[in-house]
């Protein structure tokens, strides 16, 4: 178990400094070691090129001094999920493709049936974990996969041409390709944006985005909403609060107080999405 | 938006202990960091017996202490009495979040620390809880406008490698291409060149080779 | 091992290499028709996936990458043994390699062509695939795969351009004495006349050519198998994927040479040049090669088997003992171990058999690339009761990899019918006789052909 340890009415410490500058730190010896190697026989020169700017694609960081009117200008958000609660109706994964147009067999935010080690069943809702340090981020060959300032993975279908590197380094599972042309589209001819992909390009991959065409502009993601059992709560670390809707969480106590956890923590992908695990559930796998 | 002062009617079994809630005023008196406002005038909620009187101060940095005072009729402080404390704030719609509990000192008063972490307005209510229902609520305003401690860290970009690595990658690239180009060209211009040194019957530097022109 | 050639008279030599140039065979025109349409099928075949969305290919979210992929890795695998190759035996100055040279050069520029043209095969939006020149990111290993092919790709068009100078000074001189023809071998052929000087400058090249063609196609493959290997995929996230993938592609790709030396040996006429030895000294570098494989796959198979981690074990038991196990068990019998017997057997002197340990060799070797690719593709990472992705393998992927295996017979074909399949210049300057010194060759007459 692995659960994030913060003093209360305190915002968790961001995390990823420590842990980028670690790989940072590995990754500049490999790469001394790769341009000495490359030097020694320049025939090495294409692996050290992998080495090279690293993750060029992430958004830059708004500078965020100074005062700023209303709503924080940028979140980092999160999505909680307690799995106490989820009972596998599946209402969040028909609700998010609705919203998102999605084919049947996109299901952007999944509900997998789960046997614990202990042999009871148990329901996971998996959505885009919004990796930290994503991998399919930094697989992705011409930067279609990006960061937005509030740390949501988008994809830039415009740009993706489709290799699904992103999906073969994805831990989740959680990216979907557009094998055919895609057959649902919102009733009103909007252009298709990284935030409000819809409809989806045929040839390119998707994915869930936290639903920041409704975040931005103060709603809740169509899961959170949709989900019966208010099992699904969207979170910001930054303001340290986290929603269900009815119920609003200090965010860095609830996930202390729960044993938050968060799925496949030893990748070193940092998820942005925290399980509950209630009765036996192995929310690490 | 609630009133901003509202008094709660104390049920008949607290009537026996009635308190009296002093209103202090603790914006003024400690001068918060010039990017905080101070909290707005504290208020007071009153009522026959006792009042409940919350009110914002500005400490340290980003730092509010929110404090609750009880006071009996005649002024006295009320200790022991538990304060349960939520912010109504601007969260993808209004949000009601607890942020703690304090209880009273001999001094009647309960001060909880709280650190904003939204800009906006922030309603902070103070609840004395008695039995099933509430003694007294009262509820204090602050508005924030310039949270920083939470936002000021600086954003990492993820980083694989430091921004040395791409030059020198493209270094070495671009060196193995040089070279590729270089034996291109050397070869080339060199095959071109001798001939037509050789075809110079003056220059015998390659003297086997006039003889085969043609 | 280092028999030098036997002399051979000079002009035997060259009417040998010149003659596919000038009068293609009887068989050469039927097969340059099956293997067109075969190829155009291909096409047609990409354009219809192209229309239609990769679905058509029998890709899905639980099996993303499939065919495509390994044949990716298998053809630009065998184009690295073609170079590799030629440079080992540039390098160590095995002088019996001078006939095959040419061919494991040809070989290795179609190959890579074939080869990199499934990477923008597989992509599901294929005419974006320049956006990779023009924004990329430099943290992806496509990226890097792109950069180590082009550069790949221009040296080994420089090896197999820069020997073959002399020899279209040859055919400049002899073979077409005017008409467009001439003038293009003159244009190629940069007014080589064998000066000194010339081949000095030529030699220096080559060899330096030789060096850097090592470590390039080392590190086209290695970034190959880091496409894979720089995934948290069971199966694939693998220190050994480097060497692993380049150890096999040598592997291939000798068996590769051998396969296309022995069939332009027959079907060109050449077998009074190119002798059952060199056919097996070839072999033995194959099976040498296949023994590290071997060791390879043993070492991989045993690390991930024995600590048998729950994210390994379900990889590792599917290719011993589950779905892929008799795919996994026929490769190793038939693509490893049956040609390495069949090398090492006393029956090895007949050229069939070297031709069939070779064919087993590639054939076994691209069965090893799809049970690279399949399983940690298809594997459930989350549930483990669910069901594996299963690919499914239709006509347009069977079509376009028939038709990529029949571009690199086509594409030899149509080059030999311009350049010698032999290094006509190269043989001469192996045997080294004195008797065959330019100044000798020149009073022989003319042209074989008019």
């Amino acid at each position: 178990m692995n659960v994030e340890q913060a003093e209360p009415l305190q915002v968790p410490p961001r995390e990823e400094p420590k842990r980028a500058l670690s790989r940072r730190a590995v990754l500049q010896s490999v790469a001394a070691l790769g341009a000495g190697a490359s030097l020694g026989g320049l025939g090495a020169a294409p692996q050290l090129v992998a080495l090279v700017k690293g993750l060029d694609r992430v958004a830059p960081a708004t500078p965020r001094s100074g005062p700023a009117a209303g709503m924080n200008a940028t979140r980092r958000w999160v999505m909680v999920i307690d799995l106490r609660r989820c009972d596998g109706c599946g209402k969040c994964t028909k609700a998010c493709q609705a919203t998102h147009y999605l084919e049947p067999d996109q299901t952007w935010l999944k509900v997998y049936k789960l046997k614990s080690s202990a042999g009871t069943e148990y329901f996971m809702p998996r959505l885009c974990m919004h990796c930290e340090d994503a991998p399919c981020l930094r697989v992705c060959p011409v930067g279609a996969t990006f960061k937005n300032a509030g740390g949501v993975v988008l994809v830039d279908q415009d740009k993706c041409i489709g290799c699904r590197l992103c999906m073969s380094a994805c831990p989740y599972e959680a990216r979907y390709f557009n094998w055919i042309e895609p057959t649902k589209r919102p009733p009103l001819a909007v252009l298709p944006t990284p935030e409000f992909p819809a409809p989806q390009r045929k040839g390119t991959v998707g994915k869930c985005t936290f639903c920041v065409h409704s975040t931005s502009h103060g709603e809740l993601p169509s899961c959170v909403e949709s989900c019966p059992m208010e099992a699904i709560y969207i979170g910001d670390l930054d303001a340290d609060v986290a929603t269900n809707g009815p119920q609003t969480v200090r965010l860095s106590t609830f996930l202390r107080d729960n044993h938050a956890t968060r799925y496949k923590e030893e990748l070193n992908t940092g998820p942005r999405v925290y399980y509950i695990a209630g009765h036996g559930e192995d929310a690490e796998r | 938006m609630k009133a901003r002062g509202r008094s709660v009617r104390l049920p008949l079994a607290a009537a026996c202990v009635p308190l009296l809630l002093a209103l202090l005023s603790p914006a003024s008196t400690v001068a918060g960091p010039a990017d905080v406002s101070t909290g707005p005038p504290v208020l007071v909620g009153s009522h026959t017996h006792s009042e409940l009187a919350v009110a914002a101060r500005a400490v340290d940095g980003d730092t509010w202490a929110i404090e609750a005072h009880v006071r009996d009729v005649s002024s006295g402080p009320v200790g022991g009495v538990t304060i349960e404390f939520s912010a109504t704030i601007d969260f993808l719609g209004v949000r009601t979040l607890d942020i703690g509990s304090a209880r009273t000192d001999t001094s009647g008063t309960a001060t909880l620390t709280y650190l904003p972490t939204t800009n906006g307005v922030h309603h902070i209510v103070a609840r004395a809880p008695f039995d099933d229902g509430v003694l007294a609520s009262n509820e204090a305003v602050l508005e924030v406008t310039g949270v920083t401690q939470p936002l000021a860290r600086p954003a990492q970009p993820l980083q694989a490698v430091g921004a040395w690595a791409g030059p020198v990658a493209a270094l070495v690239v671009a060196s193995v291409w040089g070279l590729l180009v270089l034996v291109l060209v050397r070869v080339v211009v060199g095959i071109s060149r001798a001939t037509v040194v050789a075809r110079n019957p003056a220059d015998r530097r390659f003297g086997v080779s006039t003889d085969i022109e043609g | 091992m280092s028999t030098p050639t036997a002399p051979v008279p000079s002009e035997a030599l060259e009417a040998a290499a010149f003659r596919p140039m000038l009068r293609p065979g009887r068989w050469f025109w039927p097969l340059f028709g099956l293997l067109g349409a075969t190829v155009l099928a291909a096409v047609g075949a990409f354009a219809y996936q192209y229309a239609e969305g990769l679905w058509v290919a029998g890709y899905s979210d639980q099996a993303f990458f499939g065919i495509y992929e390994a044949n990716l890795v298998a053809f630009i695998g065998v184009s690295y043994g073609g170079a590799v190759v030629s440079a080992v035996l540039r390098l160590t100055h095995a002088r019996w390699g001078a006939p095959l040279s040419r061919m494991a050069e040809a070989m290795a520029v179609v190959a890579l062509i074939v080869g990199g043209a499934f990477a923008i095969v597989h992509l599901g939006r294929p005419e974006r695939v320049w956006t990779i020149f023009t924004s990329p990111n430099f943290s992806s290993p496509i990226v890097w795969d792109f950069m180590a092919i082009t550069t790949y790709l221009l040296a080994t068009s420089l090896f197999l351009y820069l020997p073959l100078i002399p020899d279209l000074a040859r055919a400049r001189d002899r073979l077409a004495r005017r008409g467009v023809r001439h003038r293009i071998y003159a244009a190629l052929a940069l007014r080589w006349h064998d000066l000194p000087d010339q081949r000095s400058r030529l030699s220096w090249a080559v060899t330096v050519l030789a060096i850097l063609v090592i470590p390039l196609a080392v590190s086209v493959h290695s970034v190959l198998a880091y496409t894979f290997s720089m995934t948290t995929r069971p199966g694939w996230h693998s220190t050994i994927f480097g060497p692993y993938f380049v150890v096999g592609a040598l592997y291939s790709g000798v068996g590769l040479v051998i396969l296309v030396v022995a069939a332009f040996r027959r079907a060109y006429r050449l077998e009074a040049f190119i002798q059952p030895r060199h056919l097996l000294n070839l072999a033995w570098m194959m099976v040498a090669l296949g023994l590290v494989y071997l060791y390879l796959t043993f070492s991989e198979t045993l690390t991930a088997a024995y600590t048998a981690t729950r994210d390994e074990l379900p990889v590792i038991a599917a290719l011993l003992e589950g779905p892929f196990a008799p795919a996994f068990w026929t490769f190793l019998v038939t693509g490893v171990l049956a040609p390495i017997a069949l090398v090492a057997l006393p029956s090895r002197r007949r050229v069939g058999v070297l031709v069939l340990a070779a064919a087993l060799a590639v054939v076994g070797m691209w069965l090893k690339r799809l049970l690279i690719t399949l399983p940690s593709a298809t594997l459930p990472l989350i549930d483990e009761a669910a069901p594996w992705g299963s690919p499914v393998f239709t006509w347009v992927p069977i079509l376009i990899t028939l038709g990529a295996t029949a571009a690199i017979p086509l594409g030899l074909m149509i080059l030999f019918r311009f350049v010698p399949v032999i290094a006509i210049d190269e043989c001469e300057q192996a045997g080294e006789e004195p008797t065959l010194t330019p100044a000798v060759r020149r009073a022989v007459p003319e042209g074989v052909a008019g």
